[in-house]
């Protein structure tokens, strides 16, 4: 057989090696045809076998690669697929997550990437991790370069395999230094997997969207961009990753929290410890409709209010009582409908209380699997800094204006509640390291950018620069920042520690 | 290429960027390093690759050398370009710069197994390993080069590097 699928039968990789993952993105290309199949593992090794019955291009180009005993690797295997996870290196050190992918071709060929190769078949590599969950943000054709193309797996692997076949057949192309424009082996793994984006659009009932073969370049997407890969919690919970909760999560993700340089660098952070979690929590949630109804309406929905109440106090200037008026209206429980979504009052506030047991934070009798959340979110989330501000802190300030309510402090209740937390939150946002490498111009535009928006009162904003100062003071364009944004009577800025800093 | 990790010096009598370690801390899964840049020259910014690049691991001495720089990689068949991330320091300034690196690497092995076929290996950084970091930089800020060129020189901003620093990390340096 010419393709067989690596498998880590000593357990040296840890779980980083993915057999099942590269059966499963073949049976893709394959265009789920129930020709496609795996053999008897031998050693290290599970070979593909495939009775083609579909016509497609990929199906087509997966049975030529599998059904052909391609001269270069003569007996076979010609093909080795090794699907592997974010901490997997080359021989040279090469991080995987700098590539996407690649392949190999066999030791000894004499053709490019050869010597990272020990064995004697072509050894087609790629990131199962979806860099770390970040995504790889690729050139759209039609757009002159705009980056916002998305990498699934699948295509991943056929980009891959393209150059797999090119290599079977010592037809390699020129492969050059340069990304933009392609180097001509580039240019045609990119035109083959705008074949298998095609075929996954169908299989999907998407649009086509397809990648400019003219440009090899991309960049990481910092975890934004693609309803697969964003806020899965949301998207369980809520039965889709389209519905409308994760579009507008997604969209103040985008349009508000991520526009700075440090907002973008909180992210990272907080897709980096939400990944560390969220996948265990939806597998338990998958199966039982309860508690996606709690985790929707006591925490997806409450977010979602909240970050759009900051938001509308942060760009739109809405003052505090008609932010508090438009929260009301969502709480109230006389209006039929039970807030506009749909919980009565008293059910939104038994759901607020199991949500907060989820989330440590109140003691209520609790279900097998809200108890298997609960574990999971006291152990590996909330630990977290970056997830306890930016998702537990919001929730549970929405949770408290809920009670203000139901206790008939009313609207000046809710107000004031609201006040002392729009006032006080954005003083606590995580230090990003990322400050400390800032140049000075940029760390002085951040933090007037987070004067007008998240620490708009003195208080916060001096209880933030002390952090900043505390945490990354060493820095230089650190301290001049704060020494230029500082009021006199703060005692920081131009009273500060400054040595250095004057220029 | 590499300089003085001490006084920055990268030769030609210029100085460069100094590299020293302000802060190693052990996470779940992770390894962070905070490293302080300090740019020894007073006329002009310095401009670095702010991101691993390639974990490589000596076998002879055990030690993992990180590198913030792409010289002397060849080009490979691949499913993306990824480019690096640049930062820079202003003249007579200090950065910390935080490296975030796996606890554990799987390795592809340079050795294949007994019947030819490959190996993997994991590789845990742990608490007794040596960490040597090299960032590469330049007192310009990369452009891509957009001509169309022959042949398989290395990655395309690895000539945009004038200068490499080294920091060699000693073990048990983390505070947890």
């Amino acid at each position: 057989m010419s393709i067989s699928i690596q498998i880590d039968a000593t357990g040296a990789g840890s779980g980083t090696v993915r057999a099942d993952l590269a059966a499963a993105h073949l049976l893709a290309i394959s265009n789920l045809d129930t020709g496609f199949g795996v053999g008897a593992t031998v050693g290290n090794l599970q070979p593909v076998t495939y009775a083609r019955s579909e016509a497609d291009v990929c199906p087509v180009r997966l049975d030529a690669l599998v059904n052909t005993d391609w001269p270069l690797t003569p007996g076979g295997p010609d093909v080795i697929v090794l699907a592997v996870g974010a901490n997997f290196t080359l021989i040279d050190g090469t991080m995987i997550t700098n590539v996407g992918g690649t392949a190999l071709p066999p030791a000894g060929s004499g053709m490019p990437g050869s010597t990272l190769n020990t064995s004697a078949s072509t050894l087609v590599l790629y990131d199962t991790s979806d860099n770390n969950g970040q995504g790889y943000c690729l050139a759209r054709a039609g757009t002159g370069g705009t980056m916002d193309l998305r990498l699934p797996l699948s295509v991943t692997l056929y980009h891959e395999l393209s150059h797999a076949f090119r290599i079977v057949q010592s037809a390699l192309l020129a492969l050059t230094a340069a990304c933009n424009p392609s180097s001509p082996e580039e240019n045609a793994a990119i035109v083959d997997e705008n074949d298998m984006r095609t075929q996954l659009a169908a299989q999907l009932g998407q649009p086509v969207v397809l990648r400019d073969p003219g440009i090899h370049c991309g960049q990481s997407c910092g975890g934004g961009g693609n309803p697969g890969s964003c806020c899965i919690v949301a998207s369980v919970s809520s039965g889709s990753p389209l519905s409308a909760e994760v579009q507008q999560l997604r969209a103040l993700r985008e349009q508000f929290l991520r526009r700075s340089e440090v907002g973008f660098a909180f992210f990272d952070a907080l897709h980096h410890a939400y990944y560390g979690f969220s996948p265990q929590v939806v597998t338990v949630m998958a199966t039982d409709l309860g508690l996606r109804a709690t985790v929707l309406d006591g925490v997806v929905r409450p977010l979602i209010r909240m970050l759009q109440t900051v938001r509308d106090h942060a760009l739109d200037n809405v003052p505090v009582p008609e932010l508090a008026r438009r929260l009301t209206a969502d709480l109230d429980p006389a209006d039929g409908a039970g807030g506009r979504h749909g919980a009565d009052g008293a059910r939104a506030l038994r759901l607020m209380e199991q949500a907060a047991a989820l989330l440590g934070r109140a003691d209520v009798p609790l279900g097998a699997n809200e108890c298997a959340v609960r574990d999971l979110l006291v152990d590996l989330a909330l630990p977290d800094p970056h997830v306890h501000w930016g998702l537990v802190e919001p929730v549970a300030a929405y949770h408290d204006l809920l009670r203000r309510w139901s206790n008939g402090e009313g609207l000046d209740g809710v107000s004031a509640g609201l006040a002392e937390f729009l006032a006080d939150w954005g003083a606590w946002l995580p230090i990003a390291p990322r400050w400390g490498s800032l140049s000075r111009g940029r760390a002085q535009h951040e933090l007037r950018l987070l004067d007008t928006t998240l620490l708009r009162t003195p208080q916060a904003r001096r209880t933030f620069r002390d952090r900043l100062l505390a945490e990354l003071g060493e820095a230089t364009a650190v301290r001049t920042a704060v020494a230029a944004t500082s009021d006199p009577a703060w005692g920081l800025g131009p009273n500060a520690d400054l040595r250095g800093a004057a220029s | 290429m590499s300089n003085d990790p001490a006084t920055g010096e990268s030769g030609g009598g210029q100085p460069g960027l100094a590299l020293s370690l302000d802060r190693m801390t052990r996470k779940r899964g992770q390894v962070e390093l905070r490293l302080r840049l300090d740019n020894l020259r007073t006329d002009r910014a310095l401009h670095y690759v702010s991101q691993p690049r390639a974990i490589v691991r000596d076998d002879a001495t055990g030690a993992f050398e990180v590198r913030l720089t792409d010289e002397g990689r060849e080009p490979i068949p691949g499913a993306v370009h990824l480019l690096p991330s640049f930062d820079r320091v202003d003249p007579s300034s200090t950065a910390l710069l935080t490296v975030k690196l796996p606890d554990t690497i799987v390795r592809m092995s340079p050795t294949a197994g007994p019947n030819g076929e490959i190996q993997v290996e994991e590789l845990p950084l742990g608490t007794d390993a040596i960490i040597e970091v090299v960032i590469g930089w330049s007192d310009t800020a990369y452009y891509p080069d957009p001509r169309e060129r022959e042949g398989t020189a290395g990655e395309p901003h690895s000539g945009w590097e004038q200068a490499q620093s080294r920091l060699v990390v000693p073990p048990r340096a983390a505070k947890n």
